[in-house]
């Protein structure tokens, strides 16, 4: 199966491309769970983003730097949705995009059938957007933005997710 | 501008999970069980080359800190669990659906349910600044 896939080192430098160029082009950071979030907020984050705007032509005026900071609620609509297609151009390119409803068989297997991986699926989803709203980054942005500029919180709580799901992977594994 | 670009980082970040294989319940899989290490060196070598590039462009400092909170080791095995059981970070379920895995689409609306289900228990029953996402 791995052969099919990228090796690690191309992996590497393509996250870390898309990493760098937030950071470059976009002065933003990246992280996919603070834009779900600001998406559920759009109307707070539209009145925020007026202020921010305000004081960044304020900058400019004057010269200054521009701040970074969060990727802005339209920008961050643009982005999840280019992430999804990103995933379609990916399957086209290699056999074609067919969409079908379909468990993954390894996922079922692992779970104790379909049912049981139905409400993974649901539960799962609620934990992931729980837990990581719960502790303010996922694994773009506590695991490869957060890491990568060595933050306390991003080390700590990547070291917890990750540790988290070695453990219930081998728990699931060992039934 | 901006909106192309954005859309151009979306797009070769999508690309780039589907071919690394992250969204592939059976690679990850093989990551969590120690079986095989390419997805773990994938990751920590993208953490290494932007962790050059910042230092390159000297944009290390001037983001938002993150900072340890009462949150984030009890969020972080949360979103583990939640990883393993749904085979998907916020990224990937948006990757899968976009593969044509219409499972995902369940994983999503569990994810904007937690998303939006956090800050209401927040405000309820916790008692520290919960730090942001960006």
């Amino acid at each position: 199966m791995s052969g099919e896939y990228w090796p690690w080192w191309l992996g590497a430098i393509v996250l870390g491309g898309v990493g760098l160029g937030f950071a470059w082009f976009l002065r933003a950071g990246l992280g996919v769970s603070g834009v779900y979030s600001r998406l559920l907020n759009w109307r707070e984050e539209r009145e925020a983003e007026k202020v921010r705007l305000h004081i960044e032509s304020r900058r400019v005026e004057s010269g200054q730097p521009l701040p970074t900071g969060a990727l802005p609620v339209s920008l961050g609509l643009v982005f999840l949705v280019s992430l999804s297609l990103g995933g379609a151009l990916a399957a086209l390119s290699s056999g074609g995009l067919a969409p079908s409803s379909s468990l993954d068989p390894a996922q079922s297997a692992l779970l104790g059938g379909d049912v049981a991986t139905w409400l993974a699926l649901a539960g799962g989803g609620f934990l992931v957007g729980f837990g990581t709203k719960m502790g303010a980054g996922c694994t773009s942005g506590h695991g490869l933005f957060g890491c990568a500029r060595l933050q306390p919180g991003s080390l700590l709580g990547t070291a917890s997710f990750f540790g988290a799901a070695v453990l219930l992977s081998f728990v699931l594994a060992g039934m | 501008m901006r909106y192309l670009l954005t859309a151009l980082l979306g797009l070769t970040m999508g690309f780039g999970l589907s071919r690394i294989g992250f969204a592939d319940y059976a690679e990850l899989h093989r990551m969590f069980v120690l079986e095989d290490f390419r997805l773990v060196f994938t990751f920590m070598g993208a953490v290494g080359v932007l962790f050059a590039g910042l230092a390159l462009i000297g944009g290390r400092r001037r983001f938002n800190s993150r900072r340890v909170t009462k949150g984030t080791v009890a969020g972080g095995l949360l979103f583990g669990l939640g990883w393993v059981l749904s085979g998907a970070c916020p990224a990937i379920a948006l990757v899968q659906l976009g593969e044509g895995k219409l499972f995902a689409a369940v994983t999503l609306l569990g994810i904007v349910a937690g998303t939006w289900a956090y800050p209401k228990v927040h405000a309820r029953w916790f008692r520290w600044a919960p730090g942001s996402c960006e």
